[in-house]
């Protein structure tokens, strides 16, 4: 048993540590706690966190990159959650990754770009699977932009819960939830961006 | 006559008018990153700094010409280090992005060097089975007397047979991991560096699956994260 490598994000409060069995865990220095990363390559090369978007990070092997969410709190408590794949040209890896894209080792001392697949918002997929990838990684900013842009109630309402099952009162006690849903608690935030039609 | 080099990486191109060409097939993967800059060595003896930017606009790299073939190297937010096995050169990278890299200074480490990671004022190296940490300058105000310390050794409740299989450094918190020890468990060690705290002293300390530890002193102390923690919490139970 042995550790084999670690990945630090940028303050060092996240650590990523992979052992002799191929398993990675976040580790969490403050409350000493380790969570088993699901779905990590096998030959894990590396892991990398963005640096923009500290709740995601990557594990890739030679072939692969895989987009990983870090849920802090939620019903299902702290976890972490496999996204999306991209696939990597033979020969390239990912050096540093800010806001959905790497920078990746290419031959020659020189470095190209890509973004990830989970990061690209695709034209021909429709709205409701871009919100629900939107909602995967966490993105509520994008995510409230895109149910305002759908305006239908049924991307409301998955928005609502998402945000509720992760324990964002913040986001989703919401005029709109309390309305629809009835809820009553004691912090309804008075969330003026909020269309007013809710 | 053309003929390559036993490992395949140089290809010896001769011509009638009596000059060898060589030219560099494939160079080891050597690379050290430290948003933004991202360094990757682009010849054999040479490195190409870039500064990367989330706008996609590339610019053009600064080409370090180096001592010699590096077998490590490492970026800090201030400073680059590069070595061939126990010799190390540091060179400093300016306060802003756009200055010239000028050679800082250099030394020897006890060992080979396997690895090295850089803060703004340390550097971290791994010279397996030890893991040294060292101030890059010994007059920056910031180390003070806090100029080298050796793991596993500066840790008196540690086995010195523990062998430190890898590591990270951040300005605050010095992260390693050990491999298999005498009581055959692995454990995840955090080592604050933060000035405000007297002395380096050990963290946090996280034991593996198979046993249990020897009881090292425990002891938050990293601010930031500890108030970020204490703010979750009272997020959590409102």
């Amino acid at each position: 048993m042995g550790i084999r490598q670690l990945f630090m994000d940028i303050e060092g409060t996240k650590v990523i540590f992979i052992d002799d069995h191929s398993q990675g865990y976040v580790f969490l220095p403050v409350v000493e706690e380790a969570l088993l990363i699901p779905d990590i390559p096998k030959q894990c090369l590396g892991c990398l966190w963005d640096l923009t978007q500290p709740n995601i990070f990557i594990s890739y092997d030679a072939r692969n990159v895989n987009t990983h969410v870090f849920v802090r709190h939620s019903v299902q408590g702290t976890h972490t959650l496999m996204v999306g794949e991209s696939k990597l040209n033979p020969g390239q890896f990912p050096l540093l990754l800010c806001g959905g894209e790497m920078a990746l080792h290419i031959d020659g001392g020189q470095y190209a770009t890509q973004s990830l697949s989970t990061h690209v918002v695709n034209p021909s997929n429709s709205q409701a699977a871009n919100l629900q990838m939107l909602l995967k990684l966490r993105n509520y900013d994008e995510a409230y932009k895109l149910c305002k842009q759908m305006n239908q109630s049924s991307a409301w309402r998955e928005f609502g819960e998402q945000a509720i099952s992760d324990l964002e009162p913040d986001i989703g006690n919401t005029n709109f939830l309390s309305f629809r849903f009835e809820i009553k608690t004691p912090c309804i935030c008075s969330n003026s961006s909020l269309p007013s039609a809710w | 006559m053309i003929d390559w080099s036993p490992d395949g990486q140089l290809l010896a191109v001769t011509t009638n008018h009596g000059t060898v060409y060589i030219y560099v097939t494939k160079l080891p993967h050597l690379f050290a990153v430290s948003a933004p800059r991202i360094v990757l060595l682009s010849s054999l003896a040479e490195v190409s700094i870039y500064v990367y930017a989330p706008d996609k606009t590339k610019s053009l790299p600064f080409r370090l010409p180096l001592e010699g073939e590096p077998t490590f190297m490492a970026v800090g937010p201030y400073n680059f280090a590069t070595g061939i096995e126990k010799h190390v050169w540091f060179y400093d990278l300016g306060k802003s992005l756009g200055e010239e890299p000028r050679p800082l200074s250099e030394r020897d480490f006890p060992r080979s060097v396997e690895s090295m990671k850089l803060n703004a004022d340390y550097c971290a190296a791994l010279c397996p089975p030890q893991l040294i940490l060292q101030a890059i300058a010994a007059d920056n105000p910031n180390c003070k007397d806090k100029l080298q310390a050796v793991f596993p050794t500066a840790l008196p409740n540690m086995p010195s047979d523990a062998v430190i299989t890898c590591f990270a450094l951040s300005q605050e918190l010095l992260i390693f991991a050990t491999d298999v020890c005498s009581w055959k468990s692995w454990f995840v060690l955090c080592i604050i560096i933060y000035n405000i705290i007297p002395d380096w002293s050990p963290g946090v300390l996280f034991p593996g699956k198979m046993g249990q530890l020897h009881n090292l002193q425990t002891q938050y102390g990293h601010p930031a994260a500890l108030h970020g923690h204490r703010r979750h919490q009272g997020y959590f139970y409102r």
